[in-house]
């Protein structure tokens, strides 16, 4: 049973709670495939190694990304190597603070793509989210701790490089909210869709 | 010297892929982080063709700088595609209501991109 998170400021009343078990389901069977398919586009395979946080999961890069909504809250973060960044990046990578820059912008934009792609799933499931800009930090050995949700291990990927990436996505659910499979959501544009008006 | 497009997004790479993209097509790129500079652009850099917009930006998003540019002026009439992860059907539906030309969900294809560009500046 999901314990509700009870707010201090509030005594007495329910704020929102970590996803059911349900809900969690449908979430690793949507982030899963819209992460191999989005390094994937951007040239570089993964594969997807399970759910747990492995003993050594201090990385170099992390883009962070916000979302707010009427049935949710959280955040979603991409926490891999540098060289993943530079080999999913499209573009060249330039030599000096250029080329630091540029690196950090991109996986600021890869967790913007991602969170972009499973918004738009969680429509069919009834769900509506908001995103914010992204945020990214760059460092020696980046260590994430989600604190909020017990269920919230990370998505594993691992590159034929032996490099892995490790999406979070953690998120607080409306008490009663709940993503429904039988739900008749919006069906959104799909990515890459054209649409001249 | 071939027609100018504005590229406006808060992705340094977006705006890099996009505009190399044009650029091996033939047209000339200007470039804006937010939907403020994109404004500002828009108003200060003469002869622009149209312009690539992102939705989800800081300080403007682009559908209110599209609002803020077809609400009169001399630049009413400039095509304004939205280029962005979002694919919502109300949003896409508020874009065209506010006068967007088109709607890409990223990521996009370079050659439908063009395509459009050259459709939409021809």
């Amino acid at each position: 049973m999901n314990t509700p998170l009870v707010s201090s400021a509030a005594p007495g009343r329910v704020t929102r709670q970590p996803p059911d078990q349900g809900s969690l389901e449908i979430l690793a069977e949507l982030v899963t495939p819209i992460t191999s398919e989005l390094f994937g586009n951007n040239g570089l395979p993964l594969v997807f190694d399970g759910r747990d946080e492995p003993e050594e999961s201090a990385q170099e890069m992390v883009g962070i990304i916000g979302f707010t909504g009427t049935e949710m809250t959280g955040n979603l973060m991409i926490s891999t190597s540098r060289d993943i960044v530079e080999r999913s990046n499209p573009l060249p990578t330039e030599q000096g603070i250029a080329g630091e820059v540029a690196l950090r912008d991109w996986v600021g934009e890869l967790s913007n793509q991602l969170l972009g792609r499973l918004k738009n799933k969680l429509l069919r499931y009834g769900a509506t989210l908001e995103m914010s800009p992204p945020v990214t930090l760059y460092g020696v050995r980046v260590h994430c701790v989600i604190p909020r949700s017990p269920d919230a291990k990370p998505f594993v990927f691992s590159s034929s490089s032996g490099d892995r990436v490790l999406i979070w996505f953690d998120a607080l659910f409306e008490p009663g909210f709940k993503l429904d499979a039988d739900a008749e959501g919006e069906a959104c544009q799909e990515e890459g869709d054209l649409l001249l008006f | 010297m071939g027609k100018k497009v504005l590229v406006v997004d808060d992705s340094l790479t977006v705006r890099q892929q996009v505009g190399l993209a044009l650029q091996n097509a033939g047209f000339d790129v200007v470039e804006a982080v937010d939907g403020v500079d994109g404004e500002e652009k828009i108003a200060s850099v003469a002869d622009l063709s149209m312009v690539i917009c992102d939705v989800n930006m800081p300080r403007k998003s682009g559908i209110e700088m599209l609002e803020a540019v077809k609400a009169g002026g001399q630049n009413a009439k400039l095509p304004v595609l939205m280029l962005t992860t979002e694919g919502q059907p109300e949003l896409i539906q508020k874009a065209k209501k506010a006068g967007a030309v088109g709607w890409i969900v990223k990521p996009f294809k370079a050659d439908l991109l063009i395509g459009a560009v050259k459709k939409l500046t021809a």
